[in-house]
C-alpha cells in the first residue's frame, strides 16, 4: 500500500486500544482521548500537507475478480482534502468526548465506535470500487446507530436510533441494487473508471430504475427530502457524536457520493430534477421546522438539513461551477457545524439546559465556548469574509449561471436559513443578562470547540495565499474547472446582489420568528413522511408477529409438515417430470436375494412407523438397519456394512435405554389420512428423484482420481478409508469435531454432576455379567485389529471405535468397580479432546518440514508403510470412542452403594 | 433392480415422514432414524450399484466399486448416529424436567 494512505489507518490505534484495554480508557479517559486526538490530528496534517500537487493515485488488490469486486483505493486532491477534514474534526470530537463522557462507563465503547466510524468514513471517501464503498457506507450506518443510541437505557432514544438505522439501511440496500445495475451498464465498478466515461453520453442510457436506486441510497444517507425526518431525531446522541455526524461524516457521505458521480450521472435527464428538487425541498422543510424549534441542538440539526439541501442542490446541477461551490460550501459547513455542536454540548454541560430562552446571554458567561459559537454562527449566516460567505457566494453564482429563476428561489431559501442562524446567535449574544453557570468545564472540551472555529479563521487568513494549492486543487479534482481558485470579491455580480438580498431578508425572517404572537408556518407535508415510515415499520412488525402466531401453535408436526411440503414442492418443480428416462436395466441377475429382502425392509419400516409398543418399535428399527447393512454388503461396500451394523447396534442400545429410563411410551397415534398422503407423496417424489439420478451417465473424475492414486500416493488398498483419512481428511476432521461438540452438548444438556436414576433392570444376573465381560474383552482386540488393517482392508478408525464402543456398552450393563460416573465422564472428555488433538497434530506435522497442511508424511520399511494418515485415523478412533462413551455412560446400572 | 431399490427407498421415506409428522414425543426421533436410512441409501445408490465388485484395489482385478459415495455414506452414518444420540439426550432431559416439575 502506498504510504499516502497510511494516515487513514491511524484511527485503528485508538480502536484497538479501546477494545483491548477498556479498563485503561475508563481510568484515564482524558489522557486516552487526548492521545487519540493528537494521533488523528497528525493524520489530518499529513493528509492535508499532501494535497498541493497531489497526482491522482489508484491502488487495487483483487478480491472477487469474477464479480468485479476489488479492494481499490484512490486518492486525489479532493479526497485527500476531505479525508483531512474528517481526521481533523475527528480529533476535535475525540478530544471533546474524553471530557464530555469522562464519567461514563461506556466511554471505551464510544472511543472504539468513534474510531471505527472515522475509519469507515475514510473508507467511503477513499474507496475506488463501488462495492467496497458500499461496505464502508453500511459500516457508517451501523456505527452511527451505536453512537446515536448511546443513551440506550431510554426507550425514546432506542426508537430514534433504530429509525435512523432503518432509513439508512433501507436506502443502502437500494443503493447496492443500483450499484449492480450501474456496474452492468458501464461495465466497470471503479469510480475512476466510471468518471472516465463522463462526457461520452453513455450515462444518458442508464435505466431510470438504476438511477433512482442509487439516489435512494445517497438521499436517505444525507437525510434529504422526503427522508429528512431521521436527522433531527438523531440528535438524541451525545454532543460530540452529533458534532461528528453533522459536520464531516455520515450525512456528508451521501452528498460526497452524489458530487463524486455528478460529472457522469448528471448527463442523465432525470438526475438534475430529482437531486436538485430534493435538495431545494429539504431546505424549505428545514426552515419551516427550524422556525418552531427552541432546542439548541434541534435548531442546529435543522440548519444541517438546510446545508445538506444546498449541497445536494449543487450536486444535482453537476456543472463545474456547481462543484466549485460544493467544495467550499462543504468545507465551510464542516468547519462551522462541528464547533456549533461541540459548543452546544459545552453550554448544555455548563448551564444544564439546551433551551434557547434559558441560554440568553450565555456567551458572556462562557466566553471561550461563546467565541467558538459566535465565529461559527457568523460563518453560518455568511458574514464576509468567513468561509460561509464564500460558500453562499459560489452557491448562488453557480445556480445563477444555470437558471436565474432557480437562483432567486435558492436565495429566498437561504434567507430562511440565515434567519434560523440569527435565531440561534442573537439570544446568546444578549449582554443584558447572563445565566448562572452550574458546572465548570474541563479545558479539553473548550479547546475542542475552539479548534475548528480557529480553523475557520485560519482558512480565511490563509485563503488568498493557499487557494490554488489546497481548496482550488481539491475542487479541480472533483470536477471544477482547471486551476480553480476562490476569491472574496467578484465584483457587483447578480450572485452578490442575491446574497446581500438574502442577508437583508433574513433579518426580516428573524424578526418574524421571534415575534411570539405569530405562530410559525406549519409544514404542510410534515405529517406525511415520518408517520408513513413509522407505520410501515409497525405494520411489518404486526405482519411478522401475526405469521408467527399463526404458525407457532405448539404442534411440531404441523411446522415440520409445512417445511416438508414446501421442500417437496420445490423438489417437484425442479424435477422436470416431463423429461423422463428409466435407468438402463442392469442385467446383473443377482437381484434374487434383494427381491426377498426389499419387502422385509419395507414391512419393517411400516411396522416402525405404526408401532405402538416399545419392543415392536425396537425390533422393527433393528430390522430396517440390518437389511440396509445387508444391502451395503451385497453391493460391494463392506466398510459401510460394518459401520451400519455397529451404529445400528449402538443406536438401538441408546434408544432402548432412553425409552426404558424415561418411561416414554412409543404410542403411535391413531391413523391420520393427511399424514399418510403427505408421507406417500414424499416417498413417491424421492423414488422419482432416485430413478432420475440413477439414469444419469456419470462421469467420475473424482472417483477415478481416488482409485488411481490411492495405492501409489497413499499406500492404501481400501480407497474408502484412504479418502476419509487422507484425500478428504479435512472433511473428516470437521466431522469428528461435530461429534465432539455433540458429546459436549449432551453433557451440557444432561448436567455433568446430577445423579442419574439407574436403569430399572436387574443387572446382577451372573449370565449377563459373564457374557458381557466376555464379549467386551473380545471386542477390544477385534477393534484394534480392525483399526490396524483399515488402510488396506475393510475397517478403519470409525468402524473400530464403534466396535469398541459396542463392547463397552455391554460392559456398562453390569456392575464394574472401576467404571464409575466420574471416571467415565472424564474418560469421555479426555478421549474426545486427545483424539481431536492427535488428528489436528497429524495435519499440522507436515508444516514442520515445510509441506502443506495435511500432506501425508510416510515412513517405509519393506511392505510396511506408516504415515501421518494412520495417526489421523487414530485421532478419529479416539474421538469417536470418546463420543460414544459420552452417551453410553448415562445408561449405567445402579452403582454399588457408596460407603 | 434399480427400480426396486428406488421404490424401497421411497417407501422408507414414506414411513419416516409419516412418523415424523406424528404428535408423540419420540415420533420425530423414529421418523428421523428412518429418513436417515433412506438418505444414506439415496447417496449410496447415486454411485451406481454393482454386485460382487472388489471393494479393495489390487493389481489385475476388475474395476472396484465407486469409493466416493461409500466414503460419504460412511461419515453420514456416523454423523446421523451422533444426531440421533444427541436427540435422545434431549428426550432424556425433557423427561427429567417433567419429573422435576
Amino acid at each position: 500500500m502506498s504510504e499516502v494512505f497510511f494516515p487513514a489507518l491511524l484511527p485503528l490505534v485508538p480502536l484497538v486500544v479501546a477494545l483491548a484495554a477498556p479498563g485503561v480508557v475508563r481510568t484515564h479517559p482524558r489522557t486516552i482521548a487526548t492521545t487519540a486526538a493528537v494521533l488523528l490530528a497528525a493524520g489530518a496534517a499529513t493528509m492535508l500537507a499532501g494535497v498541493p500537487g497531489l497526482e491522482p493515485i489508484r491502488e487495487a488488490w483483487p478480491w472477487v475478480p469474477q464479480l468485479g469486486v476489488e479492494i481499490a483505493l484512490r486518492l486525489d486532491a479532493f479526497t485527500a482534502w476531505f479525508a483531512g477534514l474528517v481526521l481533523g474534526l475527528g480529533a476535535c470530537v475525540m478530544l471533546h468526548a474524553g471530557g464530555y463522557l469522562a464519567k461514563s462507563r461506556h466511554l471505551p465503547g464510544v472511543v472504539a465506535a468513534l474510531s471505527g466510524f472515522t475509519l469507515a468514513m475514510l473508507g467511503v471517501i477513499l474507496s475506488d470500487n463501488l462495492y467496497l464503498l458500499f461496505l464502508f457506507w453500511e459500516a457508517t450506518s451501523l456505527l452511527s446507530f451505536l453512537l446515536v443510541g448511546f443513551h440506550h437505557g431510554k426507550e425514546d432514544v432506542r426508537g430514534k436510533a433504530s429509525q435512523a438505522l432503518l432509513v439508512t439501511l433501507a436506502g443502502g440496500a437500494c443503493m447496492l441494487a443500483g450499484i449492480v445495475l450501474v456496474h452492468a451498464h458501464f461495465d466497470t465498478a471503479s469510480i475512476v473508471g466510471l468518471l472516465e466515461r463522463a462526457g461520452d453520453g453513455s450515462a444518458a442510457g442508464l435505466s431510470t430504475g438504476a438511477l433512482v436506486l442509487v439516489l435512494l441510497g445517497a438521499l436517505t444517507k444525507s437525510a434529504q427530502w422526503p427522508f429528512h425526518f431521521w436527522l433531527p431525531n438523531a440528535m438524541v446522541g451525545p454532543a460530540p457524536v452529533s458534532a461528528f455526524l453533522h459536520s464531516a461524516t455520515m450525512v456528508k457521505a451521501g452528498v460526497f457520493f452524489l458530487a463524486t458521480l455528478a460529472p457522469l450521472l448528471s448527463e442523465h435527464p432525470l438526475w438534475t430534477p430529482l437531486v436538485a428538487g430534493s435538495g431545494l425541498l429539504t431546505v424549505a422543510t428545514a426552515v419551516l421546522r427550524g422556525a418552531r424549534e427552541s432546542d439548541l441542538k434541534a435548531l442546529l440539526a435543522c440548519t444541517t438539513l438546510a446545508a445538506l439541501g444546498f449541497l445536494t442542490l449543487l450536486a444535482g446541477l453537476g456543472t463545474p461551477a456547481a462543484l466549485l461551490g460544493f467544495v467550499i460550501f462543504l468545507t465551510a459547513h464542516a468547519l462551522y457545524k462541528a464547533p456549533l455542536f461541540l459548543a452546544a454540548g459545552n453550554l448544555e454541560k455548563t448551564f444544564g439546559t439546551r433551551r434557547l430562552e434559558d441560554l440568553v446571554g450565555a456567551v458572556k458567561a462562557a466566553p471561550f465556548t461563546g467565541l467558538a459559537f459566535v465565529v461559527s454562527a457568523l460563518s453560518l449566516i455568511g458574514l464576509a469574509p468567513l468561509p460561509g460567505f464564500l460558500g453562499k457566494e459560489y452557491l448562488l453564482k453557480a445556480i445563477w449561471a444555470y437558471s436565474p429563476l432557480l437562483a432567486v428561489a435558492t436565495a429566498l431559501a437561504a434567507a430562511g436559513v440565515l434567519g434560523l442562524g440569527l435565531k440561534l446567535l442573537l439570544p446568546l449574544l444578549d449582554w443584558r443578562q447572563r445565566p448562572e453557570p452550574k458546572k465548570a468545564l474541563p479545558l479539553s472540551m473548550t479547546v475542542a470547540a475552539l479548534l475548528p472555529a480557529l480553523g475557520t479563521l485560519a482558512l480565511v487568513i490563509s485563503l488568498p495565499a493557499t487557494t490554488h494549492g489546497f481548496l482550488g486543487a481539491a475542487a479541480t479534482a472533483l470536477g471544477a474547472p482547471e486551476d480553480a481558485a476562490y476569491k472574496f470579491w467578484h465584483g457587483w455580480t447578480p450572485a452578490f446582489g442575491l446574497g446581500m438580498g438574502a442577508l437583508v431578508l433574513s433579518v426580516g425572517v428573524w424578526r418574524t420568528l421571534v415575534r411570539p404572537n405569530l405562530a410559525p408556518l406549519p409544514d404542510p407535508l410534515e405529517p406525511i413522511f415520518e408517520p408513513a415510515f413509522d407505520n410501515l415499520v409497525a405494520s411489518i412488525r404486526t405482519l411478522a408477529s401475526g405469521v408467527g402466531r399463526m404458525l407457532e401453535v405448539g404442534r411440531p408436526g404441523l411446522q415440520i409438515g409445512i417445511m416438508v411440503v414446501a421442500i417437496g414442492l420445490l423438489a417437484f418443480a425442479g424435477l422436470d417430470a416431463a423429461e423422463w428416462r428409466l435407468p438402463a436395466s442392469d442385467a446383473t441377475g443377482e437381484a434374487s436375494v434383494w427381491l426377498l429382502l426389499a419387502p422385509v425392509a419395507v414391512l419393517a419400516a411400516f411396522l416402525a412407523a405404526s408401532a405402538s409398543r416399545t419392543l415392536t418399535l425396537l425390533v422393527a428399527l433393528g430390522f430396517v438397519g440390518l437389511i440396509v447393512a445387508l444391502l451395503f454388503l451385497w453391493f460391494s461396500a463392506p466398510d459401510l456394512a460394518l459401520t451400519q451394523l455397529m451404529a445400528e447396534t449402538l443406536l438401538l442400545f441408546l434408544l432402548a435405554g432412553v425409552l426404558k429410563k424415561t418411561g416414554v411410551k412409543a404410542t403411535a397415534s391413531s391413523f391420520s389420512g393427511g399424514r399418510a398422503v403427505v408421507a406417500l407423496a414424499g416417498g413417491a417424489l424421492v423414488t422419482m428423484l432416485v430413478l432420475k439420478a440413477m439414469a444419469l451417465e456419470w462421469d467420475r473424475p473424482v472417483s477415478d482420481f481416488h482409485l488411481t492414486h490411492s495405492k501409489p500416493a497413499a499406500y492404501g488398498a481400501n480407497v474408502v478409508n484412504v479418502i476419509l483419512v487422507d484425500f478428504r481428511a479435512l472433511d473428516t476432521l470437521g466431522e469428528i469435531l461435530v461429534l465432539a461438540i455433540a458429546a459436549l452438548g449432551a453433557t451440557a444438556a444432561l448436567g455433568a454432576a446430577r445423579p442419574r436414576s439407574p436403569l430399572p433392570f436387574d443387572s446382577d444376573s451372573p449370565w449377563l455379567a459373564t457374557a458381557a465381560r466376555g464379549i467386551a474383552w473380545f471386542a477390544l482386540p477385534v477393534s484394534l485389529w480392525l483399526f490396524w488393517r483399515g488402510h488396506n482392508a475393510p475397517g478403519g478408525g470409525f468402524i473400530a471405535a464403534l466396535v469398541a464402543a459396542t463392547g463397552l456398552g455391554l460392559l456398562l450393563l453390569v456392575r464394574h468397580p472401576r467404571l464409575d460416573a466420574r471416571y467415565l465422564r472424564h474418560a469421555s472428555r479426555r478421549l474426545s479432546v486427545v483424539g481431536l488433538g492427535v488428528a489436528l497434530g497429524s495435519a499440522l506435522m507436515p508444516l514442520v518440514s515445510k509441506k502443506e497442511f495435511f500432506t501425508g508424511l510416510w515412513w517405509h520399511s519393506g511392505d510396511l508403510h506408516l504415515g501421518t494418515p494412520l495417526l489421523f485415523d487414530l485421532g478419529v478412533y479416539l474421538t469417536v470412542f470418546g463420543f460414544c462413551l459420552g452417551f453410553l455412560r448415562h445408561f449405567r446400572p445402579n452403582p454399588a452403594p457408596e460407603l | 433392480m434399480s427400480i426396486l431399490l428406488a421404490i424401497t427407498i421411497g417407501l422408507l421415506v414414506a414411513a419416516g415422514l409419516y412418523r415424523l409428522l406424528g404428535p408423540g414425543r419420540i415420533d420425530a426421533l423414529v421418523g428421523l432414524i428412518l429418513l436417515g436410512q433412506a438418505a444414506n441409501l439415496v447417496l449410496f445408490a447415486s454411485g451406481g450399484l454393482r454386485h460382487n465388485a472388489p471393494a479393495l484395489i489390487s493389481d489385475g482385478m476388475a474395476e472396484p466399486s465407486d469409493p466416493l459415495p461409500q466414503a460419504l455414506v460412511l461419515t453420514a452414518i456416523v454423523i446421523g448416529f451422533g444426531i440421533i444420540a444427541f436427540l435422545l439426550t434431549l428426550v432424556l432431559r425433557a423427561a427429567g424436567n417433567d419429573h422435576d416439575a
